[in-house]
C-alpha cells in the first residue's frame, strides 16, 4: 500500500508495451533491484542479480527487461539503411542470432589467420558470464514509409518533440533502432556492442552512444543510484529501489 | 594467381605514369602562379594515386610525403607537412599559389621516387585481396567523414578512384574466388555496382560535386554499403588461402 514511485510505474507500463523505445529517452526496464544481500535474496520475480551468469536470449520477454538491474549499461542508437522490409527482417534476424550467441556464451570459431577474426578478442572467447543482456527497441522513425510499418506503429510511440528550455541535440537524439546492452562489466558491454554492430554493418549505422552505471549505494540499504560517465548527454534514469526493506 | 599479380603490377605502373603526367599539369600551374588552373588540376592529379593507394602505401615514406593530412603535424606550418594536401591548403585555405613552388617540386620528385620503388617491388598476391579490403574499410570509417580533402572538398573524386582501384584488384582475383565461392563473388560485384550507383548520383562532368553537397542520408547509405563491401572483401584472402 505504499507510494508507487513514478519511475516504477513507468517501468511497469513500458515493459508492458512491446519494448518500444522512444527516441531520445529510454527507461531501461527492470524488476525491483535487490537489496544489499542480493546474492541470498530473491526479488519478486524470483531471480537475484549475481552478475556471474550467462542469460537466455529467448523467452516471453526480452531478458534485459525482466532481469534485475546490472551494474553497467550502454545505449546505442542506429540509423537503419536496409533497402526494404526483407533487408530489415534479415537485420533483425542478425541481431537476434548475435545476441543469442553473446548472451549464451557461445564461443566464436577461430579461423585461419588469412581471415579477419570473428570477434575483437578483447574479453576472451567467449566473453565471461556477467549477466549480459541485449535489448532491442525501435524508434518512431522506423514506422515511416520505408518498410511498410506505418499501420503497426504503437499509438504512444512518438518522436521526442521539441521541449521548451531543453532543446534536443540531433546528434544525440532519436534513432530507428536502439540497443541496450547491460551486464556487470563495461568491457563486455562494449565487446557485445562491437559484435552486434559488425553483424549489421551493411544495414545499420551508429547514430549515438551513451554509457552509464547503477552504483550500489550502501548507505541507503543497497538502493542503486544511477549515474553516467558520458559528459555529453543527459542520462536516462534507471529505476531505483524503494528504501523500505525487501521481504526475504 | 601469378598471372593476376603480373597484370595488377602492370596496371599499377600505368596508374603511376598517369599520376606523374597529371600531377605535372598541377605542379606546372602552381609554379606559374595560376591559381584557378592549379585548383582545377588538383583532383584529377590524384586519381591514379587513389586507385593504387594500398600498393602505393607500401612505400611508406613517400605516402607520408605526398598524401599526409595536417592532423599528422603540429600545424600547417610544420615544414614536414608537404605534398598534395599542403598545396591544397595553400590554394584553397590561403587562396594563393605563391610560395607553392618548392612544394610542387618536391611532389614531382617524390612521385618519381615512388615509380622507382614500385618498379622494384614484388607485390605479394595477398596484397591484391587485403589491399582492396583495407582501402574500402578506410573509406567506410575514415574518409567518409570528408577528412581527406577538407580544404578543396574534392573527396568524392578520391572515393570514386578508391572504389575503382579496389574493384580492379578484386576483378583480377575474381576467377579464383568464383572457383571457391561463387556466391561471394556475386555479392561483391553487386555491392560495387551499388556503390558506383550511389557515387554516380553526385557526378559533375568529368568529376564529382563537392563533399559538402553529400546529404546525411546519402552519406549514411554510402557508409553502410562500403561497410558491407569491406566485410565481404575482407574474407577474400581467407577464401583463397592467401596469408601475409
Amino acid at each position: 500500500m505504499g507510494h508507487v514511485s513514478r519511475r516504477r510505474f513507468l517501468v511497469g507500463s513500458l515493459a508492458g508495451t512491446a519494448t518500444a523505445g522512444v527516441g531520445g529517452a529510454v527507461a531501461v526496464g527492470c524488476a525491483a533491484s535487490p537489496g544489499r544481500d542480493d546474492r541470498a535474496t530473491s526479488t519478486g520475480d524470483g531471480s537475484a542479480t549475481s552478475g556471474t551468469r550467462y542469460l537466455p536470449f529467448h523467452g516471453p520477454h526480452q531478458t534485459g527487461i525482466t532481469h534485475p538491474a546490472t551494474e553497467q549499461g550502454l545505449l546505442a542508437a542506429f540509423t537503419v539503411t536496409a533497402d526494404d522490409r526483407n533487408e530489415l527482417r534479415d537485420t533483425l534476424r542478425a541481431l537476434s542470432t548475435e545476441s543469442d550467441r553473446l548472451m549464451s556464451g557461445e564461443p566464436y570459431e577461430e579461423r585461419s589467420p588469412a581471415y579477419p577474426p570473428l570477434h575483437t578478442g578483447t574479453v576472451g572467447n567467449p566473453a565471461p558470464p556477467v549477466d549480459l543482456s541485449v535489448v532491442v527497441s525501435v524508434g518512431a522513425s522506423l514506422f515511416d514509409d520505408r518498410y511498410g510499418l506505418a499501420n503497426r506503429k504503437p499509438v504512444a510511440l512518438q518522436t521526442m518533440p521539441f521541449l521548451t528550455n531543453d532543446p534536443l541535440d540531433p546528434e544525440r537524439s532519436h534513432g530507428d533502432l536502439l540497443l541496450t546492452v547491460t551486464s556487470a562489466h563495461e568491457d563486455v558491454n562494449v565487446f557485445a556492442l562491437r559484435q552486434l554492430a559488425r553483424a549489421t554493418r551493411g544495414t545499420m549505422a551508429l547514430h549515438w552512444m551513451l554509457d552509464g552505471y547503477n552504483r550500489r549505494n550502501r548507505s541507503s540499504g543497497g538502493a542503486r543510484s544511477p549515474g553516467h560517465r558520458s559528459v555529453e548527454s543527459s542520462r536516462p534514469t534507471y529505476p531505483t529501489t524503494p528504501t523500505t526493506p525487501t521481504a526475504r | 594467381m601469378i598471372a593476376a599479380v603480373a597484370e595488377y603490377q602492370a596496371w599499377v605502373a600505368e596508374q603511376v605514369a598517369q599520376t606523374i603526367a597529371a600531377t605535372t599539369t598541377f605542379t606546372d600551374a602552381v609554379r606559374a602562379g595560376d591559381l584557378e588552373g592549379a585548383k582545377a588540376a588538383y583532383a584529377p592529379s590524384r586519381q591514379g594515386w587513389e586507385r593504387i593507394e594500398p600498393i602505393a602505401g607500401l612505400v611508406e615514406e613517400i605516402d607520408g610525403a605526398v598524401d599526409a593530412r595536417v592532423d599528422d603535424f603540429e600545424s600547417a606550418d610544420d615544414p614536414a607537412f608537404t605534398g598534395w594536401h599542403r598545396l591544397e591548403y595553400l590554394l584553397w585555405e590561403q587562396g594563393t599559389a605563391d610560395g607553392g613552388g618548392p612544394f610542387a617540386d618536391k611532389l614531382d620528385a617524390d612521385l618519381r621516387t615512388l615509380r622507382t620503388e614500385l618498379e622494384a617491388m614484388e607485390i605479394p598476391p595477398a596484397a591484391l585481396a587485403v589491399g582492396s579490403a583495407e582501402l574500402i574499410e578506410e573509406v567506410s570509417t575514415g574518409k567518409i567523414t570528408g577528412e581527406e580533402d577538407r580544404y578543396s572538398g574534392t573527396d568524392l573524386w578520391d572515393f570514386a578512384a578508391n572504389v575503382e582501384g579496389a574493384r580492379r584488384g578484386f576483378e583480377l582475383l575474381e576467377p579464383a574466388i568464383e572457383a571457391e565461392d561463387a556466391a561471394l563473388a556475386t555479392t561483391i560485384e553487386g555491392l560495387f555496382d551499388e556503390l558506383e550507383g550511389q557515387l554516380g548520383a553526385y557526378r559533375d562532368g568529368e568529376g564529382y560535386q563537392p563533399y559538402r553537397v553529400l546529404t546525411d542520408d546519402d552519406k549514411t547509405e554510402m557508409q553502410t554499403t562500403l561497410a558491407e563491401l569491406s566485410e565481404n572483401l575482407a574474407t577474400v584472402a581467407g577464401v583463397l588461402g592467401l596469408e601475409g
